[in-house]
């Protein structure tokens, strides 16, 4: 049975891009190494920076501290600084990043947990604790002297609350994105994208504008293949090759994600369900469309591999600045509307993800723009095709 | 005689960018590749085209093959418009050109295989036309070889070969032994005679005044884009010797003293 000409194509396609051994290098394995290799560096270097040195001293700043107090931290051991001080300067220099800890009791403190009792259901003695998340040793010092406190409660058979009034996020005084977040946001969704686009960048030229360049494509052209044929084979081919390299990029961000997450610390945690994972599978494939689509149509375009590099540069840029769109906005942005926006709405659904602000709306309004767009400018270059111009220009 | 190629009125106009105006000295911005081309060739009759470099040879040959198409004008292939029908123009003929190149990643037998399936040629027949082809040509023994590394000789055999897969009536060969050494020149004049007996119609563009006299039943000579002379080699000639008549008319038609 005869097969039909855009299958012989495909096939024809696929063999050229598979057989290429450098090319499946560069173009599917290279980036979900780079991708491994990056967050793996990435995390040991955000190990070294949310890990405090052995000998450092937290210094915490204390109002109305009792003698219960006093002692705990000398019987515990820990290596703590305090400081009697106002509320004001306390808070101050917490947030100036001078302190580690601010740690407000109520008065007469020890006094009023001895008397307290538990069944008159009025309000238990108050310690409030506020820390700056911006810095790991605020961070460290808060934990530590949580868990000292609680464990503080619990031989007093619960007599004191800690920050019990308020939401917790209250109690941190750093008045940027919290640590992790920023990091996260400003770095990983970028970082992904331009890791995508370098693995279209390696095929989608070379396929396209190489053709043309070599005069091969003029070969394929004297057959009885329509030209529109010509140029699905070319765009699914790459699109195969493309989603290939995209699973790798996502397999290599499962292994090395919690590498970038080494503490257990707060903010620093590392766990995505399932469905998370998908979502990213799925923005991960169709950004790849997107990618592989502007990257056909720029190529058939060029007269040559090197001319459609040149052209392809400022998406590049493009892709860089949604990449980092996410930081200078403060996270994922909300409104639906921003999501048709190509490439933007990758960054911003992955961002999403990766803080837990993602709404399942705007990642769905991500993956249906990105395959129209894919689709629209399929149409544009099976349109292309048949232009004697573009696929004769050399 | 059957008329196996009709041409009519062929025309083809370029934009020129301002870039190559100067380059080529032109003070037009659209030069006519081919004006108002008509000639006939018959079954089995190898039809000569001649004329020098840029003269718009090529330009017609890509229209008579539907690479691109024409601005006015038609031509039909055994009865099929270059223009309405150029898909089944496609299937019935074979166009050979040195611009169009094969792609070096390949081997010889994956892309005869390939060339084979774009032509709906059934496997079985492809294999044997494969065997025959490649047997004539010494291919046989390189079919595994990838063509990057096949010598330039081997690889215009194999370009040859590759324009034949379908076996189509009507062939196009645009200078095909063009920079090729005397010996692989003289198997693929052979093979054209070969054609030629098998009752194969060829159009020839050639500037070897020996081979279109060996080959030609007639002639065509393109200058300026317009079809100046056409007829068979003694018609053209007068009775002079071809290249004498040649430029003879060359110097007639653009002024120009050779």
């Amino acid at each position: 049975m005869n097969r039909s000409s855009l299958f012989v194509l495909i096939k024809k396609e696929l063999t050229r891009l598979f057989g290429d051994r450098r090319l499946v290098f560069s173009g599917i394995l290279l980036q979900g190494l780079l991708l491994y290799v990056m967050y793996s560096v990435m995390g040991n270097f955000m190990g070294d920076m949310i890990s405090v040195d052995e000998d450092y001293t937290y210094k915490v700043y204390a109002v109305n501290a009792p003698q219960s107090f006093s002692m705990l931290i000398s019987e515990s051991g820990m290596p703590i600084e305090l400081t009697e001080s106002d509320a004001a300067t306390a808070r101050q220099n917490v947030a100036d990043n001078k302190a580690d800890l601010f740690i407000m009791f109520s008065s007469d403190f020890d006094s009023q947990v001895a008397g307290y009792d538990i069944a008159s259901g009025s309000q238990a003695p108050q310690i409030q604790i506020w820390h700056n998340a911006s810095r790991i040793e605020s961070l460290e010092a808060d934990s530590m002297v949580k868990n000292l406190f609680r464990e503080f409660e619990r031989s007093m058979v619960k007599k004191f609350d800690i920050n019990a009034d308020l939401d917790p996020q209250e109690y941190d005084l750093n008045t940027g994105m919290d640590f992790a977040s920023s990091f996260t946001m400003s770095l990983i969704p970028m970082l992904i994208i331009m890791v995508m686009y370098q693995g279209c960048m390696a095929i989608a030229p070379e396929s396209i504008a190489g053709e043309k360049e070599r005069g091969t494509l003029g070969t394929i052209l004297v057959t009885p293949a329509k030209r529109s044929n010509i140029a699905l084979a070319k765009i699914l081919s790459i699109s195969v090759f493309g989603i290939l390299g995209a699973v790798v990029t996502f397999g290599s961000m499962m292994l090395s994600l919690p590498k970038m997450f080494v503490s257990e610390a707060d903010g620093f945690t590392f766990d995505y369900s399932v469905s998370e994972y998908l979502c990213i599978l799925l923005l991960t494939i169709s950004t790849v469309l997107v990618f592989v689509a502007l990257l056909s149509v720029l190529s058939a375009y060029a007269k040559s591999t090197k001319e459609a590099t040149t052209h392809a540069s400022p998406l590049i840029i493009v892709g860089m600045v949604c990449g980092m769109s996410s930081m200078i906005t403060g996270g994922a942005v909300s409104e639906f509307y921003y999501y048709f926006i190509p490439i933007f709405n990758s960054a911003h659904s992955l961002t999403g993800i990766f803080t837990g602000d993602a709404s399942t709306l705007n990642i769905a309004i991500t993956a249906l723009t990105n395959t129209a767009v894919a689709l629209i400018f399929t149409a544009v270059l099976t349109k292309m095709f048949s232009s004697e111009r573009i696929v004769f220009d050399k | 005689m059957q008329e196996i190629l009709s041409v009519s009125n062929l025309t083809k106009t370029f934009k020129v960018s301002k870039k190559q105006q100067k380059l080529r000295n032109l003070n037009k911005s659209v030069i006519t590749a081919a004006n108002d081309v008509s000639f006939t060739s018959y079954k089995g009759e190898v039809f000569g085209l001649l004329g020098p470099n840029g003269a718009g040879k090529t330009t017609v040959m890509r229209m008579l093959a539907t690479l691109i198409n024409p601005d006015s004008g038609d031509a039909m292939v055994g009865g099929k418009s270059i223009v309405q029908n150029s898909r089944e123009v496609r299937s019935s003929i074979g166009f050979l050109t040195n611009e169009l190149k094969l792609d070096d990643f390949f081997t010889p037998n994956y892309t005869f295989d390939f060339f084979a399936e774009m032509h709906r040629i059934p496997k079985q027949t492809a294999k044997q036309r494969k065997q025959e082809l490649f047997g004539k040509f010494g291919i046989d023994k390189f079919a595994e070889v990838k063509i990057s590394n096949l010598s330039q000789g081997m690889r215009q055999k194999f370009s040859l070969v590759t324009s034949i897969v379908h076996n189509p009536d009507m062939i196009i060969f645009d200078e095909p032994t063009n920079g090729l050494d005397v010996i692989t020149a003289k198997v693929v004049t052979d093979f054209l005679i070969e054609l030629k007996k098998e009752g194969k119609s060829i159009i020839l563009s050639t500037h070897i005044f020996e081979l279109v006299e060996k080959l030609c039943d007639r002639i065509g000579i393109i200058i300026d884009g317009r079809m100046v002379a056409c007829g068979t080699v003694d018609e053209v000639s007068g009775g002079r010797p071809f290249e004498e008549a040649f430029f003879d008319i060359y110097s007639k038609t653009t002024g120009e003293v050779v």
